[in-house]
């Protein structure tokens, strides 16, 4: 009796337990929108769009300004905290932000800003020009080598005469300095002690110092003024954000993101596909592009101004400090039979670091293509391409076994492909004499929208790919083009650029890759962010 | 024997046993050590080595301490696995114990999970092939667990959610969740989590989600119990005390799960615990077909990235784990089996 007593209460246990987990549904399940709005902070509606679920295969590598310069992480930043000035969907211009509005001396070398008002950071503290120069301060002072302070190099000093006026003063002037500090570099944070920061500039010779330095000022708590905060950052599953009922401006479309990495592409597709998630948004092979193209429940919204690739060869190696023998790499690359061979033809050849969307750009390296190696060298040479794993895609494998296949075609190249984790990757392949790496592939996501963005960090011996090239002559002509307020006479100074960085041959420009995103039918507000800044607004998305 | 002197034969064993824990802990530690040390080359050259000058692979070392005599580093590394320093990987923001931290409790879920699976489809058809020995079932039986065992595990996954996922929507492609239905971190098992929370819902999709990994997993485990629950319940039941039980009139039900279907389970238990070890290293390859962020994401991470620091601290962690269990088993065992004595 005692016996049938245990086998048919398991039993029953059993059935209970199955008939809950039917009960579960699949995939849409914890992800329904509501159709109730909620009067905020502001006395905007929020809401009422939903929860929406991203994908990427991306990485968050950082929460802190001042170390971020990786796109996933520099999105997460655009959504949570603010800067400055920002570009407005399918914008070009900086438009206020943070700063209401703002005044420009004649000689370009004072910007006045006056700060918005009624402003909160999540945390409570308001916002005060104070806050502005902390942040900006901070960024400079850590320098951060994982992180993009030289873009803000320019900055001489902040003042703050009062609560609601910041005054920045540059070294010279430069006619980029308002689309730099769109980016989240210039992320204002608040002043209050929630981030620590250096009493003076972190000066380290060595990188490796440097970074260590940097590192124990680096906070990963996001603080920011921004439509959303983070909820919970589930470090390599996914990190979550809410809107954020206090903010100052526009509610979100939507109640609530959540970003999930996945490992690979191909798990993204699935969970894209069984509708685990609403969006996919970086990266899909061609071959899997190609399949969701043709799924009915799966839109697809094409971008602009997608990234570029390019190989970076740091002349403080040996084995290609001769300029014969980068000329002699750039006349063995063939972009075509890349573009066919890796991704069934869906990007763009490029032959200048600026991409041909630019008036200014000029496809200088074309010259190689009626070339070949043997025109520039005689001996064989030997070195290792390094690449960061499938940083940037599933395709990143193929694509270097193509590079180095066109190469050693040639009869004059031996190469050894060496595949590196991303985070570690950036610590090791810059900055110039430090660097790892002679030869590694990289790509570029715009950091603002002017051609200079295409050009400083690669060009300048102070950019983080720049000081591999360490020539006076280009510095000279960057700084130029920066302080120039004629648009005839800068045009004129990147064509100079083009033209010297094509001799020189430290960066080769491959191709442009064109920026989608899939989502499942019924996503709307994703055609409006996917513009040049490739910036994915979340705050725009909405689901039915 | 006299109750007296059985029960303290027994508290000697046990004592001795738990007092035999140590050194081979300390012997299993030493393992590691040398054999991550005896590789070729030496840590930093193993994660950094053809990136780095000479001159920086010396800096480096020194200042991770590689440089140091054999037996520093040897009472280093000791220290800090028996106070839960594990190093900080070159890869991770987090220290190693933190990755530990944040991914043990899916891999134990995960095991949990697959363990009542495989037990429960092992022992069941295990027990009845043993007791229908050479009848369809039997032979069924264990053409399932051979051929269950024998699939690669990876195809298996991608075959379930093909099947189960894309084609019949009924669970999830992967993950430990989907939307936001996550309960409140407590233990980081998100079944117990959901159950403090008293949040039914999140028990039904974190239960939802541990199903086909689990299941799949669960399977190719359940392919070895099947057979190892077979061949004891066949012996069993040829046994001098079945035999005796069937003589003196016991009823075949009685003879079955009094007798002979306990008996048969005792090896069966060490397995099961060596086997829960063993996934608690991480199912790999399960954990990276179902994207589970578990113990088995992390180290194959760490393993992809040449992360050395990281790949011995979860490592380490892991051995101790499997003499923790050992402990475990030995002590049921012993309090089960009264013929298993020092």
């Amino acid at each position: 009796m005692r016996s049938k007593f245990r086998g048919r209460a398991f039993a029953g246990t059993l059935a209970v337990a199955l008939a809950l987990t039917a009960c579960g549904g699949n995939g849409d399940d914890g992800a329904e929108g509501t159709d109730t709005t909620e009067e905020g902070g502001n006395g905007e509606a929020t809401g009422g769009g939903g929860d929406i679920i991203f994908g990427t295969t991306d990485t968050v590598v950082t929460l802190d300004p001042a170390k971020a310069y990786d796109f996933a992480s520099s999105n997460i930043l655009q959504n949570v905290a603010e800067t400055l000035v920002g570009f407005p969907p399918g914008e070009t211009e900086p438009a206020p932000l943070l700063a209401e509005s703002w005044e420009v001396s004649d000689d370009g070398l004072t910007y006045t800003f006056t700060i918005r008002e009624g402003v909160t950071f999540s945390n409570g503290h308001e916002l005060t020009s104070e806050d502005v120069k902390f942040s900006l301060d901070r960024v400079v002072q850590m320098a951060h080598p994982a992180g993009a302070a030289s873009m803000l190099f320019v900055i001489d000093s902040v003042e703050t005469p009062d609560e609601r006026t910041a005054v920045v003063n540059l070294s010279a002037p430069n006619s980029t300095f308002l689309a730099r500090l769109a980016y989240t570099v210039a992320t204002i944070v608040p002043s209050d002690g929630s981030y620590p920061a250096p009493d003076a500039a972190i000066n380290e010779d060595d990188a490796e110092e440097a970074e260590t330095a940097a590192d124990e000022f680096v906070q990963e708590e996001l603080i920011g003024t921004g439509r959303y905060t983070v909820a919970e950052f589930r470090e390599g599953e996914s990190i979550t954000l809410e809107a954020n009922p206090d903010y100052w401006g526009d509610a979100p479309a939507n109640d609530r993101v959540m970003i999930r990495f996945f490992q690979t592409s191909s798990q993204m597709k699935l969970a894209l596909e069984s509708g685990e998630i609403d969006v996919a948004h970086r990266d899909f092979s061609p071959d899997e592009q190609a399949d969701l193209e043709g799924n009915d429940d799966v839109q697809v919204i094409e971008g602009e101004g997608g990234r570029t690739r390019y190989i970076v060869l740091n002349p403080f190696h040996d084995e290609v400090s001769d300029p014969d023998v980068r000329r002699a790499i750039a006349a063995a690359i063939d972009r075509d039979r890349i573009n066919e061979d890796v991704f069934n033809g869906k990007v763009e050849p490029i032959y200048s670091m600026i991409p041909p969307g630019y008036p200014e750009s000029r496809p200088y390296f074309d010259q190689y293509d009626d070339a070949e190696p043997g025109d520039f060298i005689d001996e064989t040479v030997s070195f290792s391409l390094h690449y960061g794993g499938e940083r940037y895609g599933p395709t990143e494998p193929s694509l270097v076994q193509v590079l180095e296949r066109m190469l050693e075609e040639s009869g004059l190249f031996e190469v050894e492909l060496v595949s590196t984790d991303w985070a570690q990757f950036t610590t090791e392949a810059w900055p110039g004499a430090d660097g790892q790496y002679p030869v590694f592939m990289l790509g570029w996501n715009p950091d603002y929208i002017d051609p200079d963005t295409y050009v400083e960090q690669f060009y300048w011996s102070e950019g983080f790919v720049g000081s591999m090239y360490n020539d006076a002559e280009m510095d000279e002509l960057v700084l130029g083009e920066q302080a120039e307020l004629d648009a005839d006479v800068r045009t004129d100074i990147f064509d100079q650029i083009q033209q010297k960085a094509a001799e020189d041959v430290v960066n080769i420009p491959l191709f442009q890759e064109v920026p989608y995103v899939f989502a499942r039918q019924g996503v709307s507000g994703l055609e409006d962010t996917m513009d040049q800044t490739l910036i994915m607004r979340y705050w725009l998305v909405s689901k039915n | 024997m006299s109750a007296t002197k059985t029960s303290g034969s027994l508290r000697r064993y046990l004592l001795t046993r738990i007092a035999l824990t140590l050194p081979m802990l300390l012997i299993l530690l030493t393992i590691v050590f040398l054999l991550l040390r005896v590789a070729p080359g030496d840590p930093i050259r193993a994660t950094l080595g053809d990136r780095l000058s000479s001159a920086e692979i010396e800096a480096r070392s020194e200042a991770l301490g590689f440089n140091d005599p054999l037996i520093v580093q040897y009472g280093r590394y000791l220290g800090g696995a028996l106070t839960g320093d594990l190093g900080n990987p070159i890869t991770d923001r987090r220290t190693t114990a933190g990755v530990i931290r944040d991914t043990f409790p899916a891999t134990l879920e995960l095991t949990l999970f697959a363990m009542l699976v495989a037990i429960t489809v092992g022992v069941l058809i295990g027990a009845v092939s043993g007791r229908l020995r050479d009848t369809p079932f039997d032979v069924g039986g264990r053409l399932f667990g051979i051929v269950i065992y024998a699939a690669p595990i990876f195809w298996l996954g991608l075959l379930a959610q093909l099947v189960f996922s894309l084609r019949l929507g009924w669970f999830p492609t992967g993950s430990r969740m989907t939307g936001f239905d996550a309960p409140p971190r407590v233990t980081g098992l998100q079944t117990v989590d959901a159950v403090i929370a008293l949040d039914p819902s999140a028990l039904v999709t974190a239960v939802h989600h541990l199903i086909l990994p689990g299941t799949t997993l669960g399977l190719v485990i359940g392919g070895i119990f099947i057979r190892l629950v077979r061949v004891n319940m066949l012996q069993t039941l040829r046994s001098d005390y079945v035999e005796a039980a069937h003589a003196r009139g016991v009823g075949e039900r009685a003879v079955l799960f009094r007798h002979a279907f306990k008996n048969a389970l005792v090896p069966v238990v060490t397995i099961v615990g060596l086997q829960f070890a063993l996934l608690l290293g991480g199912a790999i390859l399960t954990e990276r077909v179902f994207s589970w962020p578990g113990m088995g994401t992390a180290i194959l991470r760490f393993l992809e990235a040449r992360d050395y620091v990281g790949v011995q601290g979860i490592v380490t962690f892991f051995a101790i784990v499997v003499v923790v269990i050992s402990l475990i088993i030995d002590l049921v065992n012993g309090l089960v089996d009264p013929r298993i004595r020092y």
